[in-house]
């Protein structure tokens, strides 16, 4: 187990230091602002056609703060957590790692907990982004207490999708990011939207549920009723937050026995 | 140390290795093969990367498959070519020793050492992207053996060493093994591994053809097809002498002073040079053996594996 921390920690700060250039920054920094540039692009136009009324721009800036910055929060998983094994079978470096005991482990743990770093800290700086942004058109209700709704629910989002990106990651090798983006299209998205059941078994439909306890309403065109007539009458939240962990820690753990059982080769070392 | 059984690994339809069993005490073994032959693949089998698809693999007496505490006694150098862009030797090298459990601070103590061992100690801190092609492959090096291992593993360590390099290398490896401590080198060039002294395990085509000490491998190759070029003050009369010998497959003369004979067994001509000298008073200036390369003796192990040639070889 501490040859698995210390791994970690260590995998960890050797990629954090590969990371620190400034392509990946540019990278980041181009996803963190997007969500509020966007936002301010949306109100300042509806401002000049002299169509925009206060709701409006409240509905604007939950939009921007909910799907635009969910968005974000999801591209920058897909980028950092998914090519976890990937990466080090193409840079050749994968039997220089693997060759540690419990080095698997802990590269796989390091690189996932990097990742959920790296969006963590991507989002929270989009979501304050339009947090200030709405709040320079009209005094927004509450900054504070959406602000830390919402980064307890972007964290929650971190950590169960980057451990499901991360366990893609070690199933899929060629094309992890694609399996990734095709599962939360399919089933995060599509799935966790059918008014039945079945919607329950996606982290999206509990997060959805979390924001919904916590900041009301935001699905678009809907009432609070209307979301309880279709999807049932929300769990408590200590309910929803124990499925993300339980699907967290479930999703870390097939990542790690697919990646100790997994025979990786790369394809000059046959 | 190490002991395969029977072992065989298919990649799908092609095969990796082609059942190898052998049994290795401590010591230095030079692991010779062309390429592809299937030494990374053995050495994967080895350090429990792959498993086996039939036979059995053990590394210090247990199954290294799933058994990773196994490695923190291995180090291994692959043959792979790789770079880390702002990332400087010590760093990765750190880093790597890290990934065996050890502290930040003692890591980098470990790192610092190895990286001395292999005089890459004045560049250490350079990114490893504006280390030449050497310089790299001693920061792996020094990424095997920082963490002191029992056992060194190294897949094709020459590659890209200029001369001084390559004889500081041996230097290092021949004192490695002066250590008592193990050693396998794999290359599939023959004097590199020679170099170190080691006992031989030969792989072609996946299949382990002989195994044996430097003696042996040159008795191998002794009393293998060969050809010899010899200077001789008298190449007519020489090549009338040598004539009689059934061994002889093919003669010609090169030049005014040298005769190239294609021989069965080497060695059955040598023998014979001496009693040409003394008997028949013939100068011999020069014999080169011009094939005694590792491609002949995988062809004359071919030979015998197919049963072409007779000879005892053992493996």
């Amino acid at each position: 187990m501490i040859h698995w921390i210390r791994g970690a920690q260590a995998t960890f700060g050797f990629e954090l230091r590969r990371a620190l250039t400034w392509n990946r920054f540019l990278v980041a920094v181009g996803l963190a602002i997007f969500p509020p540039v966007m936002l301010n692009v949306v109100v300042r136009t509806a401002f000049v056609s002299n169509s925009v009324v206060a709701a409006d721009v409240t509905k604007y800036s939950e939009f921007a703060m909910i799907f635009l910055v969910a968005l974000v929060c999801i591209l920058s998983l897909l980028l950092w957590a998914t090519p976890n094994v990937q990466s080090e079978l193409e840079g050749k470096t994968w039997n220089f790692i693997a060759v540690r005991p419990g080095a698997r482990i802990a590269s796989f743990l390091g690189k996932y907990l990097l990742a959920v770093a790296i969006s963590m800290a991507v989002s929270f700086v989009a979501l304050a982004g339009c947090i200030l942004v709405a709040n320079s058109y009209q005094g927004f209700k509450d900054p504070l207490k959406t602000l830390h709704s919402l980064a307890i629910i972007y964290t929650l989002a971190c950590f169960v999708y980057g451990a499901i990106f991360s366990a893609i990651g070690t199933i899929f090798i060629k094309r992890a990011m694609v399996v990734a983006a095709g599962f939360m299209i399919g089933f995060e998205t599509f799935l966790a939207l059918v008014p039945a059941v079945v919607s329950k078994i996606t982290m999206s439909y509990h997060l959805r549920s979390i924001g919904l306890e916590w900041i009301g309403n935001f699905l678009p065109e809907t009432t609070v009723p209307e979301y309880t007539m279709a999807y049932g009458q929300p769990w408590p939240v200590s309910i929803h937050m124990a499925c993300i962990v339980i699907m967290t820690l479930v999703a870390l753990m097939v990542g790690m026995i697919v990646i100790t059982q997994r025979q990786y080769v790369t394809a000059d070392q046959t | 140390m190490i002991e395969l059984n029977g072992v065989s690994k298919l990649y799908k339809t092609v095969i990796g290795v082609n059942d190898i069993s052998l049994s290795l005490g401590s010591g230095v073994y030079g692991l010779l093969g062309p390429n592809g032959s299937g030494k990374t693949t053995l050495i994967n089998l080895i350090l429990g990367q792959i498993k086996p698809t039939l036979g059995t693999v053990r590394l210090f007496g247990k199954n290294p498959w799933r058994r990773s505490y196994l490695l923190r006694r291995v180090g291994l150098c692959p043959a792979l070519e790789f770079s880390y862009p702002r990332i400087s030797s010590l760093q990765w090298v750190t880093y790597l020793v890290r990934m065996h459990g050890f502290t930040q601070y003692d890591a980098t103590q470990k790192a610092i050492e190895a990286l001395k061992q292999v005089r890459l100690d004045h560049v250490m801190h350079r990114p490893m992207t504006e280390c030449s092609l050497g310089m790299r492959q001693r920061a792996k090096i020094a990424q095997a053996i920082a963490h002191d291992p029992e056992l060194l593993i190294l897949d094709e360590p020459f590659n890209g060493l200029d001369p001084v390099g390559r004889f500081e290398m041996t230097a290092l490896l021949k004192q490695w093994a002066a250590d008592g401590r193990s050693l396998i080198l794999a290359s599939h060039i023959l004097h590199e591994v020679e170099a170190v002294d080691p006992s031989f395990l030969l792989i072609s085509g996946g299949r382990l053809m002989a195994s044996g000490s430097p003696a042996e491998m040159r008795r191998i190759l002794a009393d293998s097809p060969d050809t010899l070029s010899i200077r001789t003050n008298d190449p007519s009369r020489l090549a009338a002498y040598l004539a009689k010998d059934a061994a002889i497959k093919n003669l010609k003369f090169s030049g005014r002073d040298a005769i190239e004979i294609e021989t069965l067994s080497a060695s059955s001509v040598l023998r014979q040079l001496p009693a040409a000298a003394t008997e028949a008073g013939i100068e011999i200036l020069e014999v080169i053996s011009s094939d005694e390369s590792l491609k002949t003796l995988f062809s004359t192990l071919m030979k015998i594996h197919r049963g072409e040639i007779e000879t005892r070889v053992s493996g």
